[in-house]
Parts: structure tokens; C-alpha cells; sequence
């Protein structure tokens, strides 16, 4: 009884939101046509409509404090279990909170060594760290191709293959490989195009079917437990 | 010259807005044309398919299921991603019979994250409190390196039997599919993003392709509204279809230039 109490209240709050919100965009776009039908609220629904918009922006705000606190908790308990890759979370709990205590020092003036730490943390450690899994990010993608045809060793498998090569052995400075630049240039502009093209559109569709699906309350997140 | 239409021109500067409401009324009318509809008569998608046996697998070994919904979080254009993504994750948890870990790279779908594992402990019949760790936050948003390299350890210091991911992923996938396929891991994933889809297409045992991630309910759970939203989907695609070939088809009689 309880339960379906407070699911009503949210699938009223969800869909009033979703309605105020709508409403405002539609008096941002359309003020004049608008005018007459939404006139004796038109200020109450501004006004509700920037104060939601606010009231998400602290909860982002929010949700970054939960990430953060989430991140030094799981773990800290990690670190302190004698289990694989125990190490690796001591080391992250232990950057986390020295990058933390760094920064806070430094807001407040309390640390005057003349080096930005943070700054120097972030740019020789973070950065230095983050470029070199990019460089790894390269074997990947081979291993992946090479995955393909273990997967998937038909047609389309050994057409994905080839592409990959083609498109590869074009982009070489290699006078002998300049008669693959037009069907690269080809293959690029024409059917790469229009497959990308066509993975775009049906995400789009999709997307406005799941927006339509919260707008009439029939979300999963917006339904009862019996629907679970 | 005439003057435009004005209805057509309220249309044409609101579709963002008019047609998500055309497509609300559509779906309500899907919900009830489709009814008691069995789940067979949707089109065929192996991965969502392949999902049951890959938990049950994972389960019979013992082993975690990891879950991602990689950069997609609730701000911007990618919120009805992250809907969509915790819909498929909520499935996939709710199926599970072991131990799951589910990792983003957006803090706000941190909440959203809990929610999902909440109820699909609940729905599995599971009471009290979840376990610590089953949620974890890799910073840094779309294309996040460190939660590549984050989750590629995860996959290997938990045991992890299977991988679900489905969301906002970029290049970095290939890291973790890498990680999945040296370790023997069976993996499923699917992006909004082009570069992410090829690595994902690439690399996952079973292809998922653009939309289909959107509507992993139709597949696990068939439920009249999920699959009305599958049918509303191919409806669309269908008129989409039809509008293009029209306007070639106009734009080959007036002559090569494509109507406005």
C-alpha cells in the first residue's frame, strides 16, 4: 500500500516536471502562439521551469561528492582485504586523497613551496598515465580486428578485415599504395557515409521512443514493483 | 511566392518537441494493438539472446557479472541513454543468480546505478542492504581512459564470469575487450558513439548494433509497453524509410536538386 502510494508520487512528480519543463521550452520557442492558452501561468511555469533546471545542476553538483566519496570507500575496504589487486586500490585511495589534501592546502593559502602541485600532479602523473593507455589503445584496436575473423569468419568478417586494411594501406606515404587513395576516398564518402548515417538515425529514433516512454509515465523506473 | 503554411512551419520549428508527443500518443495506442503479442513475433537479436546464457554461465562458475554504462549519464543528450542503459543493465541484473558489479563513468548516474541494483535484488527476491563495491565510480565522463583501465583490473581481480556493456563508450572499449578476450570473458557491448559501436561490433562475441541496446526490455522482459516500444520504433524507421525514398525519388524527377 505504501509502496504504490510513493510510486504514484513519483510517476506525479516525474510527469509534472516533464510537463513544466516541456511547457517552458514551449514558451521560450513559441511565445506568441502560446500566449493565449498558457497566459494566467505563463510566469508561474517560467519561474518553475529555470528553478527544476537549477535544482538538476546542484544535484549534478551533488553527484559528483556521492561519486567521489563512493570511490574512497570502496576502496579504502578494499585495501584493507588481503585479495587480488588489493594494492592497486591502496595506491588509488592514497593519490585520491593526498590530489584532495594537496588542493585544499593549496586553496587556503597554506602551502607556499612555489610549485603547483596539483597542477604538476595532474600534468606528469594523470596525463603522462592517460597518454600511454591511449598508446595501448592501438594494439587493441589490431587485436580487434584480428578478433573479428576468430568471431565472425564469414563475409561480412573478411569484409570489415579488408576495409580496415585498405583504408590502413591508403593513408601509407607509399607511392605503390597511391592507386588505393579514390576507393578509400570512395568507400569513406559513399558507404561509410551512409552506414553512419543510418547507425545515427536509428539511435535517434530510438531515443525519441524512450523520451516519449518517460513522458507517459511508461519507464520502468517510473512504474510499480509489480512490473518487475 | 506563396507565404509557408503556418502549421507546417510550427512543425518544422518544434519537431524536437512535437514529435516525441506524436510518438507518446503512438506508443500508448502500440501498448494496446500489441497486447498478449508473443515475444517470438519481435525480430531476432542474438545478443539479447545470447544474455541468458552468459549469466547463467557465469553463475554456475561462480563468478561476478560486470556491467557498464560507460560515459552515459543524466545531463545533456545523453540522459535518454542512460535511461535506456539502465533498462538493459536492470534486465541483465535481474536475470543474474550471482554477484554483479556495475561501473560508469558519470557520477550521475550513480544513483540511477543504485537504483537499478536495488530493485533488481528485490525483483530477484533478495532483502537487505547490497553489498559494498557493487557500484564504482571511474572518473572522468565520455571516453574516460581511467575507467578503462580501471575495469579492465576489476575484470581480472574479481574473477568477473561475463561483461555487459552497453552505453557511452568510445575507442576506449577496445582496452576492456581486450582484457575480456585474454581472459576468456564473454562479452557483450554496444555505444551511441560511431568509433565505440566498430570497437564494440568488433570485439563482442554477439554484435549489438545503434538502436537495438535501447531496447533490451522487449528481448528479456516482454511486457506488452516494452514491446510497443519496439513496434513504435519500427514504425518510425518504416515512415523514415519511406520519407527518404520519396524525396529522392522527387529529387531525381526535378532534375538532381533535393526539395526543401
Amino acid at each position: 500500500m505504501m509502496r504504490s502510494f510513493f510510486t504514484m508520487l513519483a510517476v506525479l512528480l516525474a510527469l509534472t516536471t516533464a510537463l513544466v519543463t516541456l511547457a517552458g521550452l514551449l514558451l521560450e520557442r513559441q511565445p506568441l502562439l502560446l500566449a493565449g492558452a498558457l497566459a494566467p501561468w505563463e510566469p508561474a511555469i517560467r519561474e518553475w521551469s529555470a528553478t527544476l533546471l537549477q535544482v538538476f545542476s546542484i544535484s549534478v553538483a551533488v553527484s559528483i561528492i556521492i561519486g567521489i566519496l563512493n570511490l574512497l570507500l570502496v576502496h579504502l575496504r578494499r585495501s584493507g582485504r588481503r585479495q587480488t589487486g588489493c594494492g592497486y586500490s591502496l595506491v588509488l585511495f592514497l593519490s585520491a586523497t593526498i590530489v584532495i589534501g594537496l588542493t585544499y592546502l593549496e586553496r587556503e593559502n597554506l602551502l607556499t613551496t612555489g610549485v603547483a602541485w596539483r597542477v604538476l600532479l595532474l600534468e606528469q602523473v594523470q596525463v603522462t598515465v592517460e597518454s600511454s593507455l591511449a598508446g595501448l589503445l592501438l594494439f587493441g584496436l589490431v587485436y580487434g580486428a584480428w578478433r573479428v575473423m576468430a568471431l565472425r569468419a564469414n563475409g561480412w568478417g573478411s569484409l570489415f578485415v579488408l576495409t580496415v586494411l585498405l583504408v590502413l594501406g591508403a593513408a601509407l606515404p607509399l607511392p605503390e599504395l597511391a592507386l588505393l587513395a579514390p576507393l578509400r576516398d570512395w568507400l569513406l564518402a559513399v558507404p561509410v557515409n551512409a552506414g553512419a548515417r543510418g547507425i545515427l538515425l536509428g539511435i535517434a529514433l530510438a531515443t525519441i521512443v524512450v523520451g516519449a516512454r518517460v513522458l507517459i509515465g511508461q519507464d520502468r523506473s517510473l512504474r510499480s514493483g509489480r512490473d518487475e | 511566392m506563396p507565404s509557408p503554411d503556418p502549421f507546417l512551419t510550427f512543425l518544422q520549428e518544434n519537431a524536437s518537441i512535437v514529435l516525441p508527443l506524436l510518438v507518446a500518443s503512438g506508443l500508448g495506442l502500440a501498448s494496446f494493438a500489441v497486447g498478449r503479442r508473443s515475444a517470438r513475433s519481435l525480430r531476432v537479436m542474438p545478443a539479447w539472446r545470447a544474455l541468458p546464457g552468459m549469466l547463467e554461465q557465469a553463475a554456475a562458475q561462480g563468478q561476478p557479472v560486470h556491467l557498464s554504462s560507460g560515459g552515459a549519464g543524466l545531463q545533456g543528450s545523453d540522459s535518454l541513454l542512460a535511461l535506456a542503459s539502465a533498462e538493459a543493465l536492470y534486465q541483465a541484473a535481474r536475470q543474474a543468480q550471482g554477484p554483479v558489479i556495475l561501473t560508469t563513468s558519470d557520477s550521475t548516474m550513480i544513483p540511477l546505478g543504485y537504483e537499478v541494483l536495488r530493485r533488481a535484488q528485490r525483483a530477484r527476491g533478495f532483502a537487505g542492504s547490497m553489498q559494498a563495491g557493487t557500484l564504482r565510480w571511474f572518473p572522468d565522463g565520455p571516453r574516460s581512459l581511467a575507467w578503462a583501465g580501471a575495469a579492465s583490473v576489476l575484470m581480472s581481480s574479481e574473477y568477473v564470469g561475463a561483461n555487459l556493456l552497453v552505453g557511452g563508450f568510445g575507442p576506449e572499449l577496445a582496452l576492456v575487450s581486450h582484457a575480456a578476450a585474454r581472459r576468456g570473458q564473454p562479452l557483450l557491448a554496444a555505444s551511441d558513439q560511431l568509433d565505440g559501436q566498430a570497437v564494440a561490433w568488433a570485439s563482442a562475441d554477439e554484435p549489438l548494433i545503434g538502436e537495438e541496446l535501447y531496447f533490451a526490455a522487449a528481448w528479456l522482459h516482454p511486457t506488452p509497453a516494452n514491446q510497443a516500444a519496439v513496434v513504435m520504433q519500427d514504425i518510425l524507421r518504416w515512415l523514415l524509410i519511406a520519407a527518404l525514398l520519396t524525396l529522392a525519388f522527387l529529387a531525381y524527377n526535378s532534375g538532381g536538386a533535393a526539395p526543401a
